[in-house]
């Protein structure tokens, strides 16, 4: 590899990046498919290996949570949360080397707390941008936008950005009716969200604890907007589904009394 | 030692005027402008991503450079014959090697300063403020990273050709940034001829690792105690002191 | 007379793993000051590798070289010694001025004195108006110059050149002639490599005639010429020579 090759390289990338946004908008998009059509040419450009790279920005999102650390392997034998930790470690490592070695790493455990979690939202944009069917980066994007920054607006855009790629996701679309019933007070327009979001993760893989969440807000949803008929149903599915819970019969209690 | 500074600065004379490090510099500069114009979603002051990405160019272009110029400097000097008006000097063949070394190194630093500035500035102009002992002791810890970069291609271009040497010295990047830590906790918990061929490994392996700062740099952890920094600086001495010292034993036998 | 470079019995053979190659075998050579050696051979002869011996780029296998009385293996030998080597292709990206200028540092030589003798060194060569002007753009002729010029840096007092007009138009062989000739003028001795022999014949005092690593005849060059009238020349000596041996 000559170094005129990389810097011929280099420079086509460079002006890539400067002239995909008048690229993308010519018309050529007629043999793409729906999916695709609108996804940057940049990242069109990447085909299969988007996936990749996606989930690589959606992990360096998780890895900067962490203030950088993050164990890969799930080996923990050698955290130093605190002194006694970083003591018991010097004991076990005998070289030098190795011991220099761990002093140089940062072994502490931190999360992002408040505003510095402003960090992580370019990698979790880059990611659902990169590959817009990663649901997750939509979800979690809109999470902290909304949570954390108070920008229920923005990430009630990114979530139906995120629909329009993906329209069968569960997620998105629970995502998308919680926002509305908690952020915006339209509890209409929440039901018919959640509805489709119960109805979508019946036909895909979940666990008991999403489907309790969505028929949560769901229900909560049916008795704001007066259907409580449609609140009571759903309430009482609760109820089968988390037998052991006793937050629902109170609920149902009113709701028949009414 | 009269012969290593005539030496040194006509390479970096050679060097400016390739061009090849004003590409890098320009695309330093695009990449990190690119980058913090970025907006997401009108969050004011975010500013890890482009210090990662920034401090990420400014060593993998300072890599790029120490590994491709070093490769090419003694077999460029013996294919184009130079090497002989060298050797027919009052010089030993050493001596040539050990100012070949110098003069790769100079110029890896000098773009890895330069670049350090260029990626500072950006930091500066986006964050507004920075640490200045993380910042010197990173400038410090690329210094001797690329010292030992250098010393380890100019070991390996006494006996490898250019290509195969730079394959040969990036795959070994990748390796020991990705796998000493494993072969480190392998070696505390292995046990018999295990344990100890592992720990030797782990002591003949040039380890590039020490010198990543990527981490403190851009989550703000902090700099590092000051025996951390002088042991370094003395593993990266002692460990180019062998790598040029069995360079020369080679490059003495070498046919020219 | 006191020999400035003595060789004797040198021996060397290329190990190169399948069979063994002998270069030279036992050559004796002695050249005094002031004169003007030309060493000729067939190609594969041994000459490079006699020069390269005699300034230990290669190590000496047996045999011994001295340089000015001194062991020439010292480097601190090669002081006084310039090389010039066969088709060297400099840095593209220095000028002339400055390459003398890192190779006269090299040898230790006084800033002060390198500003005066590079001009003159190129000036001799006549490359004065291509002294800012990269080496990257030069024509074959004047990197043989340069090669040259870096060659007299140190004013030494035994020049060695290996094929120093190989490639050269006439015009420029003409002038190195003329050149090689007052350097000996000025009490330099020249140990040259050549295998133009009409250049050999015009410039050389004495000859050494090297064939499969063998010192076929050495001699003032007058041995070698014969009577004009009986139509020898040194190329018919030399083709004689080599066809006999």
């Amino acid at each position: 590899m000559t170094l005129k090759n990389i810097l011929v390289a280099s420079s086509c990338i460079t002006l890539t990046l400067i002239f995909a946004p008048m690229i993308d908008t010519f018309d050529h998009a007629e043999a793409l498919t729906s999916a695709t059509r609108n996804v940057p040419l940049i990242f069109r450009m990447l085909g299969e290996t988007r996936a990749i790279v996606s989930t690589w920005s959606f992990l360096q999102a998780d890895v900067y949570y962490h203030g950088g650390i993050y164990d890969f392997t799930g080996n923990h034998t050698f955290c130093t949360h605190d002194a006694k930790g970083k003591e018991e470690l010097r004991t076990h490592i005998h070289n030098f080397l190795g011991r220099l070695s761990k002093e140089i790493d940062i072994t502490e455990h931190i999360h992002l707390k408040g505003d510095q979690t402003k960090e992580i939202i370019p990698w979790l944009y880059y990611s659902a941008k990169i590959d817009p069917h990663n649901t997750d980066a939509y979800t979690i994007t809109a999470f902290y936008l909304s949570h954390i920054f108070g920008k229920n607006e923005d990430a009630l855009d990114f979530l139906r950005e995120g629909l329009k790629y993906n329209p069968d996701s569960w997620k998105i679309n629970f995502e998308i009716g919680r926002m509305y019933f908690q952020c915006f007070n339209d509890p209409e327009k929440a039901v018919r969200f959640l509805s489709r979001a119960y109805l979508l993760q019946k036909e895909k893989p979940h666990d008991k604890f999403q489907q309790r969440y969505v028929l949560t807000l769901l229900a909560a949803s049916y008795e704001a907007i007066g259907d409580e008929q449609s609140a009571l149903k759903t309430y009482k599915h609760l109820s089968e589904l988390c037998p052991k819970e006793e937050t629902f019969k109170p609920r149902i209690d009113k709701i028949s009394v009414q | 030692m009269t012969a290593i500074c005539p030496i040194v600065s006509a390479t970096i004379k050679e060097f400016i005027r390739r061009k090849d490090f004003y590409v890098f510099l320009i695309l330093l500069c695009v990449l990190l402008a690119i980058s913090s114009m970025q907006n997401f979603f009108h969050i004011e002051n975010i500013s890890r991503y482009v210090r990662d990405v920034g401090y990420s160019l400014t060593m993998f272009f300072s890599f790029f450079i120490a590994v491709t110029f070093s490769a090419g400097q003694l077999p460029r000097e013996i294919e184009n014959k130079t090497v002989y008006p060298l050797l027919a000097k009052p010089i030993s063949r050493r001596m040539v090697l050990f100012s070949q070394f110098c003069a790769s190194a100079a110029v890896s630093v000098m773009s890895f300063l330069l670049f350090f500035i260029a990626f500072m500035v950006f930091d500066i102009i986006k964050t507004g403020s920075l640490n200045p002992l993380l910042f010197v002791q990173a400038a410090i810890f690329g210094t001797l990273f690329l010292c030992m970069v250098c010393a380890f291609v100019i070991f390996l271009s006494t006996f490898m050709t250019v290509a195969a040497n730079i394959t040969i010295s990036i795959l070994t990047y990748l390796f020991i940034t990705g796998f000493s830590d494993s072969l480190r906790d392998f070696s505390i918990y292995a046990k018999g001829p295990a344990a100890i061929c592992s720990e030797i490994i782990y002591y003949l392996i040039p380890h590039f690792d020490f010198f990543n700062m990527r981490v403190r740099i851009t989550h703000e952890w902090g700099a590092l105690p000051f025996w951390v920094v002088a042991s370094v600086g003395a593993y990266t001495f002692t460990y180019c002191f062998f790598l040029l010292y069995f360079a020369g034993v080679i490059f003495r036998r070498k046919k020219l | 007379m006191e020999h400035i470079l003595s060789i004797k019995n040198l021996d060397y053979t290329y190990k190169t793993g399948r069979e063994d190659v002998r270069a030279l075998d036992a050559l004796n050579l002695g050249i005094c000051r002031g004169e003007i050696f030309g060493f000729i051979g067939p190609n594969g002869a041994g000459k490079t590798t006699t020069i390269k011996l005699i300034l230990n780029i290669l190590p000496i296998q047996s045999g011994k070289i001295e340089i000015l009385g001194e062991d020439s293996s010292k480097p601190k030998t090669r002081i006084k010694v310039g090389y010039m080597p066969e088709s060297a292709v400099y840095s593209q990206y220095l000028t002339p001025h400055e390459l003398l200028y890192m190779y006269g540092r090299i040898f230790g030589i006084q800033r002060s004195l390198l500003k005066q003798r590079i001009p003159e060194l190129l000036a001799l060569v006549g490359l004065e108006k291509e002294a800012s002007r990269l080496i990257g753009t030069f024509s074959k002729g004047m990197m043989q110059k340069v090669s040259f010029a870096q060659s007299l840096i140190n004013e030494p007092s035994v020049l060695i050149l290996d094929e120093p007009t190989s490639g050269l138009d006439p015009v420029l062989r003409k002038k190195m002639r003329e050149i090689i000739l007052s350097l000996r003028d000025a009490g330099k001795t020249i140990f040259f490599s050549s295998h133009e022999l009409s250049e050999v014949e015009l410039i050389s005092d004495k000859i050494g005639v090297l064939n499969k690593g063998r010192l076929l005849a050495t001699g003032p060059i007058k041995n070698f010429m014969g009577n004009k009238d009986d139509g020898l020349s040194l190329e018919n000596y030399f083709l004689n020579l080599i066809e006999e041996k």
